[in-house]
């Protein structure tokens, strides 16, 4: 094995097709999008792509020597699997380079019925250890794993020696503190979840109400946050709430930071991680130009030398900028978070 | 009649979700073994290896020992292994039941993966995402004899996954929702600690740390690693639908106190000896159950809200 | 459409605040400025596009400036967008936001989430309304210069491309002044400390940044026709 070597490549996300070209353009090795149903963890009012529009994106991407993986993400019910299956056909027939999956079914589905499509575990299907990695790629035959954001560095290095399934990991942007794929919180409170619906925090259910100049945040009904006049907004989301738990009012779970791997960049390299995912699907093409060309230019700078690489202030304010709560984290990279 | 179905079903007592003495445990299932009310226990750690302060040794003494009871003893693992040394916890728990002719409970794939390898029956836990049809059949074919299907599930879903497998099918029926997973330990951080300098504060907690909204209103439970429902989750009340859904076994997931009081108002449910209207009305001391219990989840709701049936 | 009904849409359509509006926008009546602006959306939501904002369908968004100087009440139906009158009206969502955040938001300059991060840009009512129509506008991808232009000639588009980046650059100059005179003078008269004055000032500034940002975005755009001035 030969870590370091191999520059990873860039995963970007796309919510749409003006955000697609911009990442491409932006300097995207990839890019990953969903359909526009509930077969996609990002389900949201407007966003994703019809078949058309993903027609176009693949194609403008790859003459652009990009790629496109599409996430199938979620977990079907039982009474009907066909938005599911339709949306993995659809992809195999526009030419995508891979789906990203997380439901067994569907894993044995796409297996079975494109075994030429690259299939790749989503970061729903949460596995954070080398045995579930290889009875994936076993059963399966999966070729790359995002790993769930509860991982230390240090944890996947030691996963990528013991397994020959891809790591992909999440390096910027919004940042899940749960275990991916068994969080339940949104449904505990709204009835909808990632799982069954595609959406955290669903739109329908949230509330910005003004109370006494400051802004109160409620999933229905349920008082999640409030902000004092002026203070950096976050958002709806449950974990990044604020609660009480022995008397002292905060953030329980999580501070509202972005996750920003980018000083992390030279160890990442050496753990032998092949992809640097990007999270952001539901932002727009501004925001995805902007975080790509910092992340591009980054990464190529890492490669080039990885012993001089320093992460920029310019990239670090850049990317502060357009964050959650304007300010970053490393995450459970780093054992000192949990 | 209902009341038929229901005889034949069996109560399960679910693993200890909370940070309890090894000693607590030992104490908390024998004692219910004693009662004789129980047919399967299910024990072992799930949420927080650092809990597990001398190995799995114990757990696996105190299988023995329960299964001196004539009852079904099921080893449950961790749900959210990530080191060597968690996923060799796993391989011991799967030797061991092994050597005990007893299943475990794999409440991650890397535990589906090791008791496949080793040709070991299992049950397929909660926190395996079991969502759909495929993905039972997927475990069966992997020697899943039992699932536990994901708890966010309307109960209208069961009959059409478990459709014509031939599989057992078990039902979180009682107990605190857990919730979810993180790498981050949320008693520690409210405890102004770290998960790497714990002290164990969890132990202080036997029913997890209660968090309430900014406005008062209780909200959910803290429990290391997890985030649990405030209120216990109970199906009590829709026992025979559950039955007339294939459902064979229904789990009751402890808390600190009160635990025979609960399996003994399933029981008399299940045994016809009082409805389950009754008993539900018993159980929440004379109470709207709404006040105390849980169980939107089971009608496709929110989960935190109480449905009347 | 009776002109009874663009009287009462005048009373409601206020559009003073725009700083230093071409003479042609001051001489327009109320009225005619609401239905200048219908025509014109009409002409730029060409059928395909006005398909694509169906799914918005007889919502009321009602767009404000914090302070009401600017209201202006939408909604679509098949036949186009149309404006209302605002009184007697309850509106799905109310999309709120400084007139650089609305100008950004609605010419596609700035990501709307950041503007919401940074409290620019606030959402109340019906969330999923507000959250479609920003997912729908990101997605229509194009360029309103161009269309303006096209639908309006050169010069007019020009003009109205001026408009917005005047006001833009107007409520970067009042907010900064104004908040930072009231932010001193608090200090001074012992209403506010010194640290929370401090805190406040960074926030001033974070603001002013968020500002130049918006207004190099619109200069970015337009280089050569904005130029003059």
């Amino acid at each position: 094995m030969n870590p370091g070597r191999e520059k990873p490549e860039l995963v970007c996300p796309a919510g749409n097709l003006p955000a697609l070209k911009a990442a491409v353009d932006a300097g995207g090795d990839t890019v990953y999008l969903g359909f526009r149903n509930v077969s996609n963890a990002r389900n949201f009012e407007g966003l994703n792509f019809s078949r058309e529009e993903a027609k176009e994106g693949i194609l403008y991407a790859h003459a652009r020597d990009s790629r496109v993986f599409v996430a199938v993400n979620t977990s079907p019910n039982s009474h009907d699997i066909s938005p599911w299956t339709s949306s993995i056909d659809m992809a195999s027939e526009l030419g995508a380079d891979a789906v990203i999956l997380a439901d067994i079914a569907l894993l044995d589905y796409a297996k079975k019925h494109h075994p030429g499509l690259r299939r790749h575990l989503s970061v729903q299907a949460s596995a954070g250890n080398y045995e579930a990695l290889n009875f994936y790629a076993r059963e399966f035959g999966i070729k790359r794993a995002v790993m769930p954001r509860i991982v230390t560095l240090d944890t996947i290095c030691d996963i990528h020696a013991k397994t020959c399934v891809e790591i992909e990991i999440f390096v910027s942007g919004g940042l899940c503190v749960m275990a991916e794929g068994r969080c339940w919180l949104s449904s505990y409170v709204t009835g909808d979840s990632p799982n069954m619906n595609g959406v955290c925090s669903p739109a329908h259910a949230v509330r910005f109400e003004e109370e006494n100049d400051s802004l109160e945040v409620k999933l229905d009904g349920v008082l999640i946050n409030r902000f004092a006049p002026g203070e950096p907004a976050a958002y709806p989301t449950l974990c990044k709430g604020r609660f009480e738990a022995c008397g002292m009012q905060g953030h329980v779970m999580e501070d509202p930071y972005s996750l920003n791997a980018l000083e992390m960049l030279p160890d990442i390299f050496a753990a032998g991680v092949r992809g640097l995912k990007i999270e952001g699907r539901q932002r727009s093409k501004h925001y995805v130009r902007t975080v790509v060309s910092i992340w591009r230019a980054a990464v190529d700078a890492c490669a080039a030398d990885p012993d001089a690489y320093q992460a920029r202030a310019e990239w670090m304010t850049g990317l502060d900028a357009m964050s959650e709560g304007g300010a970053h984290t490393t995450g459970a990279y780093v054992d000192e978070w949990r | 009649m209902a009341v038929n179905c229901n005889q034949s079903m069996k109560i399960a007592v679910g693993p200890v979700l909370f940070g309890w003495p090894e000693a607590k445990i030992r104490e908390f299932y024998l004692a219910l073994a004693k009662e004789g009310s129980v047919d399967i226990y299910y024990l072992g750690e799930v949420v927080c290896s650092k809990r597990s302060i001398s190995g799995v040794i114990w757990q696996i003494d105190l299988a023995r020992e329960l299964r001196g009871y004539g009852k079904e003893v099921v080893l449950s693992t961790l749900a959210m292994p990530t080191v060597e040394a968690e996923l060799q916890s796993i391989r011991d728990l799967v030797a061991a039941a092994k050597a005990m002719d007893i299943k475990i409970e794999a409440n991650d794939v890397a535990a589906v993966a090791i008791a496949s390898e080793a040709g070991l029956s299992f049950v397929a836990g909660p926190h395996l995402n079991i969502y759909n049809h495929g993905m039972l059949e997927q475990m069966c074919r992997q020697g899943a004899e039992r699932a536990v299907l994901s708890l966010e599930l309307p109960a209208m879903d069961i009959a059409a996954i478990i459709g014509d497998t031939q599989i057992q099918v078990e039902y979180f029926a009682h107990g605190k929702l857990p919730l979810t997973f993180s790498a981050r330990c949320y008693t520690a951080r409210a405890e102004g600690l770290s998960k790497r300098e714990c002290r164990h504060v969890c132990f202080l907690y036997p029913d997890g740390l209660e968090m309430r909204c900014l406005d008062g209103e209780g909200f959910a439970t803290i429990n290391g690693i997890q985030i649990m429902s405030q209120r216990p989750f109970t199906a009590l009340n829709h026992m025979s639908d559950l039955a007339g859904m294939g459902v064979d076994i229904l789990r009751v997931s402890p808390q600190a106190s009160g635990m025979s009081d609960v399996i003994a108002h399933f029981r008399s449910a299940m045994d016809g000896a009082m409805a389950a209207r009754d008993a539900l009305f018993a159980m929440s001391d004379g109470r709207d159950p709404g006040s105390t219990f849980c169980n939107g989840y089971y009608h496709g709701r929110q989960g935190r809200l109480w449905i009347k049936a | 459409m009776p002109s009874g009904w663009h009287n009462e849409v005048a009373d409601t359509l206020k559009l003073k605040v725009l700083p230093q509006p071409d003479i042609f926008l001051r001489l327009m009546p109320g009225f005619a400025q609401a239905q200048t602006l219908e025509l014109l959306l009409s002409r730029i939501f060409t059928p395909d596009r006005l398909e694509r904002l169906q799914p918005l369908a007889d919502k009321r968004l009602l767009f404000c400036t914090p302070g009401r100087e600017l209201e202006l009440l939408m909604c679509v139906d098949g036949r186009g967008i149309h404006i209302l009158p605002i009184r007697g009206e309850v509106p799905d969502v109310t999309i709120r936001g400084d007139l650089a955040a609305l100008t950004a938001l609605c010419l596609g300059l700035e990501d709307s989430d950041t503007l919401f991060f940074c409290r620019r840009l606030l959402l109340t009512g019906d969330t999923s309304t507000g959250l479609l129509f920003k997912n729908i506008l990101a997605n229509l991808d194009f360029d309103l210069h161009d269309e303006l232009e096209q639908h309006l000639g050169k010069r007019v588009a020009d003009m109205l491309w001026r408009t917005a980046e005047q006001a833009v650059s107007v409520v970067e100059r009042l907010d900064q002044s104004l908040a930072s005179t009231g932010v001193a003078l608090g200090e001074r008269f012992g209403l506010v400390s010194a640290e929370r004055a401090q805190s406040l000032e960074t926030e001033i500034s974070k603001m002013h940044e968020m500002q130049a940002k918006l207004q190099s975005g619109l200069e970015r755009r337009r280089p050569g026709r904005l130029a003059s001035t």
